[in-house]
């Protein structure tokens, strides 16, 4: 692969990576540094990724597995942000990051009650039309157990939404 | 197995995650992205992460690095050979940034470090083996996993980020000493089988903890689809958030002598008029009654009344403080960690506590006020038997000690005369206090409850769906036909309680201080007014709001306000 090649490949995922990101209901911020470090990886790959018919495919795996480990700490680390500094200030302004385009996306009211791996699932199958088998060897699980996760995914969003309408948005 | 109401939700789904993409897509401006490319080019050309045709050589070495880095973090001992020793380094942003989650067993073996996997032993200094290592009961399997994956996503005592926590756990050789308790174990264990096996996926979890330190002494639960072990995932608290409310109320000065309304049916406004009011149309049909009354037999138009008078603010406030730990801290959450809100439906049981949330709750009150975090690890020995680690005490003084007694004392009503009577009540009248969880849908079941040696949490569903527990037929045989906090969960923490402390002496906490006053009414204000005897001209009078407390003579004639 080129270096020009290497840019190509970069201007093409980049945004793709973030979108992505983004519609897992990502920071920004934490969007943007993952796509950057997917594409540094790619980079040290670059020789296998010049062969392969797909190369966005690989990043967009590399991608996946970077956001659902981030995920995971990420409520862990925040603790102990707010545990060491008490500064419940922090913590909203961390907040206020993450409700940012909430409210004008329908697909992430969609994701709220799904754990990472399943919005990670959510999004791949529905927003990037990637394949059962495909998700299956990007992640790491068996065909069956994304199989049963994107039926678990439609119950989880209709009943979400139903108790969202039944609900409300109960705050006194 | 998809059917037409699947394909309609596939579409409405489908439409809406790529409108959403669509939508990010175009957010990202192609000035950020050539930023993004000339920052990304500076870590490739700045000699740091120069393309090697031997990828696996690099890769072992940056885990030895991180390993000796880790290391140093950890213990604090310089180790001069590996600076020096260390080759053209791995960008910073390649220690900080996590890497994909893999199970320990399967990252970087062949590092030229001699080093092994971590071993977990519990109490007695025994190793407890992992679920995955195919053999050890399951249930031990499922502690060690569970405190795998609360070294790496929920504390720092492994190090600062994910990677070097793997590295640690992977090939640091470590011996890590955590709290479990074997003997407590085998209770918790044994205490499952009191769940009849069924044909609905309907399972048990259960959490203790040592109740004067907040050590995890026992810990069982199926892990769910997403592997998360059901004993520290979030579900509908149901009733069993009572336990808050009453704590909650009795410190803002409520005795278990006063009264509230506990009638059925009830409309109640919350103090945000964009809300709608919360209308309880079913359940037990309630009465006028004394907070022990109400809170014994979990009567919801009384406990939701209770829970806005306090404020339900106050109330999450409270739960909060009383279960803190790393798992739950205000201001903290995500998709697997929703908020806790003051809900209108708090009562009963909007909001998501897991087990370990609820065990921790109830420590606060059976240590007399006193909130001391649950934590897995005493102690992190390195491969040469260098301390690396010790558990440092902490705790939080959450609930008054005269309140908290009076409480105590309330909820021994559940197990004596209320929910759990039938149920619960220990061998040798080993004192013990609890609430039972309940959900008119019965999606979830729990029991919550405490002596002084132990605090402890049991719930009962379907660890992948909200499956009504109605009608199922093992549990019809066995005469449940609705499964309640009462029944099962009551029966598993009876069970438990019995064999972990058997030959323990059964202590009792102190009594509480005699009322403070008279017995008044606890009315909520807006709501609730003072009859003016009827007339339709005079509307019933509005009751002033109280601080912290609303109240009126117990003798008062309360009426609904027009």
């Amino acid at each position: 692969m080129t270096e020009g090649d290497y840019d190509d490949l970069f201007r093409d995922a980049y945004p793709r990576l973030v979108a992505f990101a983004l519609a897992m209901a990502t920071p920004r911020s934490v969007a943007q540094e993952l796509a950057q470090e997917t594409l540094v990886r790619a980079y040290e790959h670059r020789d296998r990724l010049a062969r392969m018919e797909a190369p966005y495919g690989w990043c967009r795996r590399v991608m996946s597995n970077l956001l659902i480990d981030q995920h995971r700490t990420r409520a862990a680390e925040r603790a102990a942000l707010t545990r060491l500094a008490h500064s419940p200030e922090a913590g909203e302004a961390d907040d206020a990051i993450l409700a940012d385009p909430v409210d004008a996306d329908a697909w992430r009211r969609m994701l709220a009650p799904l754990t990472v791996r399943q919005r990670c699932i959510a999004t791949l199958f529905y927003a990037e039309d990637a394949s059962v088998a495909r998700i299956a060897d990007d992640l790491g699980l068996s065909e069956g157990t994304v199989k049963t996760s994107l039926s678990r995914i439609r119950h989880k969003v209709s009943m979400h939404l139903r108790e969202r309408s039944e609900h409300g948005e109960a705050r006194t | 197995m998809t059917n037409r109401s699947d394909d309609r939700k596939d579409r409405a789904l489908r439409d809406a995650a790529q409108k959403s993409l669509d939508r990010h897509h175009r957010s990202v401006r192609a000035d950020e992205v050539e930023m993004a490319l000339q920052a990304a080019r500076v870590h490739i050309v700045g000699g740091k992460r120069t393309h090697r045709p031997t990828g696996p050589i690099v890769a072992a070495a940056a885990a030895v690095i991180l390993l000796v880095g880790a290391l140093v973090a950890v213990s604090n001992r310089p180790n001069d050979r590996a600076v020096t020793d260390m080759p053209t380094a791995p960008s910073v942003d390649q220690t900080t940034l996590p890497s994909r989650t893999t199970t320990p067993s399967t990252t970087s073996r062949a590092t030229s470090v001699d080093s092994a996997p971590a071993t977990l032993h519990d109490v007695h200094g025994a190793p407890i083996l992992g679920a995955s290592s195919g053999s050890g009961s399951d249930e031990a399997g499922s502690f060690h996993d569970v405190v795998v994956e609360h070294l790496l996503h929920h504390s720092e005592i492994l190090g600062d980020s994910v990677d070097e926590r793997r590295r640690q756990l992977d090939v640091g050789g470590l011996q890590i000493y955590t709290t479990l308790d074997p003997a407590t174990q085998r209770a918790a264990e044994d205490s499952r089988s009191e769940l009849p096996a069924n044909s609905r996926n309907i399972e048990a979890a259960l959490v203790s903890l040592d109740t004067n330190s907040g050590a995890v002494r026992a810990l069982v639960g199926p892990a769910n689809d997403d592997g998360v072990n059901m004993a520290m995932k979030p579900r509908q608290s149901g009733s069993a958030i009572g336990l808050f409310i009453v704590a909650a109320a009795v410190e803002a000065g409520a005795q278990s002598d006063d009264v509230i309304d506990a009638r059925r049916d009830c409309t109640l406004p919350t103090s945000n008029p964009a809300v709608p009011a919360l209308v309880i149309e079913s359940g037990a049909a309630g009465m006028v009654g004394t907070l022990r009354e109400v809170a014994s037999i979990s009567l919801s138009c009384g406990m939701a009344r209770l829970s806005m008078i306090v404020g339900l603010d106050h109330v999450v406030d409270t739960t909060y403080q009383m279960a803190s730990s790393d798992y739950l801290q205000p201001g903290v959450s995500n998709a697997d960690r929703p908020p806790l809100e003051p809900f209108a439906s708090l009562a009963t049981g909007a909001n998501e506590l897991s087990a370990l949330d609820m065990a921790s709750g109830v420590q606060t009150l059976a240590n007399e006020g006193v909130h001391r975090p649950p934590y897995f690890v005493e102690f992190v020995d390195d491969a040469d038997g260098n301390r690396l680690y010790t558990h440092t005490p902490s705790e939080q003084r959450v609930l008054g000690r005269a309140g908290t007694l009076e409480t105590i004392d309330l909820l021994k009503s559940v197990l004596r005369e209320g929910t759990a009577r039938r149920h619960a009540p220990l061998a040798s009248e080993r004192p013990a206090f609890g609430v039972t969880g309940s959900q008119l849908d019965a999606t979830n079941a729990w029991f919550v409850g405490a002596t002084p040696q132990l605090s402890s949490a049991v719930w009962v569903g379907d660890p992948n769906a909200y499956t009504p527990m109605i009608d199922i037929s093992e549990f019809a045989a066995d005469g449940v036909p609705t499964v309640q906090g009462g029944r099962y969960p009551t029966q598993i923490w009876k069970a438990f309680t019995d064999a972990a402390l058997e030959g323990t002496p059964a202590t009792d906490w102190e009594p509480p201080p005699a009322p403070a006053r008279e017995p008044v009414r606890l009315v909520l204000s807006g709501n609730e007014c003072l009859s003016t005897g009827g007339s339709a001209s005079e509307p019933p009078q509005q009751i002033p709001l109280g601080q912290p407390l609303t109240t009126v003579d117990v003798d008062s004639d309360v009426v609904p306000c027009r």
